[in-house]
């Protein structure tokens, strides 16, 4: 991170690095900044420490002073409040946290960010002294536990990223969080290739419209949650407004209806689909336009260090890039197959992906994978997103329940009705018994969120 | 509106999700005997007494065979809305 940012400065100083609704910021500045950061850090003596911020150029810099400083940063869900974030600093073992919050974080000493930078804008301009191999944690998601801290080179997050000559000066929408892999994906991509990171004003997706067109975005990354919302606040208005070049979607299974509606919507972008988790890193990349991924990719030998085999309907994956182990475990060994944690199904020359293990519904002994009912609710006119996940049922032990956000808060019933009559062509255990109608569906860093109602 | 009616209401708007309309009494019985429901019709409806009354019988360990046995959970057991 930080090799590569000093990189640019040295050959693109006023290329344009980071921008806001506010402000923005050359890499020559970015780099000065970060290196005053990382002699500042590395005066605290700090081993690993949590980055509680929200998403802006200061905290891009402070995760390049960290690498400078060689202390590990791990950028925490700032949407936490800080005494569920004490509790998971205290579990991982991190000491310091810095923030730009007000709370307190209990036994973890407190860095306020405005300190940190202002001590560091203090620091004369100082010699490049950059850590060896530094390193960095990424919290998983936890959907099957509490989160836990993968470990990373920077040097092996920086080797899954694709430098492009073409790719210099373009624009970029930062659409993740960077307290997740996709989004530190986001930015190493745009660092290594001299291009510029626009931070919207929220992680909202009004925002990231308002960005995309103000700040003339070319490239954005998000998940099919996302672009399902783009889309539909997007609405009438003219698509060509927005100079959209490069879509990419992953975090989620990625529905064909989906991809045909962005490929109609844009047609002058190149749409990608991408598969990572945050434990094995990029995998791989396909822009057929097909939703899931070629068979060819899943039988092939290793390619770009990447292997992926099907167990038992579960994907799996082995990675030359993927984490070193887990913060406080052993490290892991780097040949061995991980589950992705994927359900995927053979269609023709294709796999497809069903769901998650831990989202699969059992009704009756039946196994409903929600994707697939979302998939077809999805397309019914009137929808704009649905969330599928199970209820709890004395009869069945589970039923198939859906969450809709419809177009028009008006005029349900008809909708519902065709909903079900949509829904006839899903086996019958997989038919929701339960439609509600929502104002809003909760997501997390652009994944819809599943919980048992 | 009575228990009575309200359960009759509740069965008839679940037949009537399948564009059936037959004729829902408190005499009815719910399943091949009657009006053919099977273990999904009976997770459906269990599901749906619940959003209606706030419990429902087959929660309490209950099988109602018949739509008067249903009126009769909601009559003698308190908790109703």
């Amino acid at each position: 991170m930080i090799d590569l940012l000093l990189d640019q400065a040295r050959r693109s100083p006023a290329a344009a690095f980071l921008e806001t609704p506010d402000r923005s910021l050359t890499y020559a500045a970015a780099a000065a900044e970060a290196r005053r950061l990382g002699v500042a850090l590395r005066r605290r003596n700090l081993g690993r420490v949590a980055l509680h911020c929200h998403d802006s150029p200061e905290l891009v810099l402070l995760l390049a002073g960290c690498a400078a400083a060689g202390c590990e940063p791990c950028v925490v869900d700032r949407g936490t409040p800080p005494a569920e974030t004490a509790a998971l600093l205290h579990r991982l073992g991190l000491g310091t946290v810095v923030t730009d919050a007000d709370g307190s974080f209990s036994a973890a000493d407190v860095l306020r960010l405005g300190d940190v930078v202002a001590e560091a804008r203090k620091l004369p301009e100082p010699v490049d002294e950059i850590a060896v191999a530094p390193r960095l944690l990424l919290l998983t998601t936890g959907t099957t536990g509490p989160p836990k801290a993968a470990v990373y080179t920077w040097a092996s997050l920086a080797a899954q990223v694709r430098q492009r000559t073409a790719l210099a000066g373009t624009r970029w929408l930062l659409a993740y969080h960077l307290n997740h892999f996709a989004g530190l994906q986001v930015l190493l991509h745009v660092v290594a290739n001299a291009a510029t990171l626009v931070i919207p004003r929220s992680g909202r997706v009004a925002d990231a419209l308002a960005a995309i067109v103000a700040r003339r975005v070319e490239h954005v990354s998000g998940t099919p949650t996302f672009w399902r919302f783009l889309l539909a606040e997007l609405g009438t208005r003219d698509a060509a407004a927005l100079p959209l070049r490069q879509i990419t979607l992953g975090g989620e299974a990625v529905p064909q209806d989906l991809l045909q509606s962005l490929h109609r919507t844009f047609p002058a972008a190149r749409i990608s689909q991408v598969f990572a988790t945050t434990e094995a890193g990029s995998c791989f990349s396909v822009r057929d336009l097909e939703a899931g991924l070629p068979a060819e990719l899943v039988e092939r030998p290793a390619a770009d260090g990447v292997e992926l085999r099907v167990v038992d309907g579960v994907l799996q994956v082995r990675s030359r890039h993927g984490m070193l182990g887990y913060a406080g475990e052993a490290e892991q060994d780097p040949a061995a197959w991980r589950s992705t944690g994927d359900v995927v199904a053979r269609r023709g020359d294709r796999y497809v992906f069903l769901g998650r293990t831990t989202d699969t519904i059992n009704v009756g002994g039946a196994k409903v994978h929600p994707a697939a009912v979302e998939e077809v609710v999805q397309r019914v006119p009137g929808v704009i997103a649905v969330r599928c996940q199970g209820r709890p049922n004395p009869v069945t032990g589970q039923i198939v329940a859906i969450d809709v956000l419809p177009a028009e808060p008006s005029g349900t019933a008809a909708l519902e009705t065709r909903i079900r009559s949509a829904c006839e062509a899903l086996p019958p255990p997989a038919r929701p018994r339960l439609i509600r109608f929502v104002e809003s569906i909760d997501t997390a860093n652009g994944k819809l969120m599943r919980r048992t109602p | 509106m009575s228990v009575e009616a309200r359960v009759v209401e509740v069965v008839r708007s679940l037949l009537a999700r399948y564009a059936r309309t037959d004729p829902v009494t408190p005499q009815s019985r719910l399943y091949a005997d009657g009006l053919g429901l099977d273990s999904l019709g009976a997770a459906e409806l269990s599901t749906m007494l619940e959003m209606t009354f706030g419990r429902d019988p087959y929660s309490a360990g209950l099988i109602p065979r018949g739509v008067d046995e249903i009126i009769r959970f909601y009559e003698t057991t308190a908790g109703t809305r």
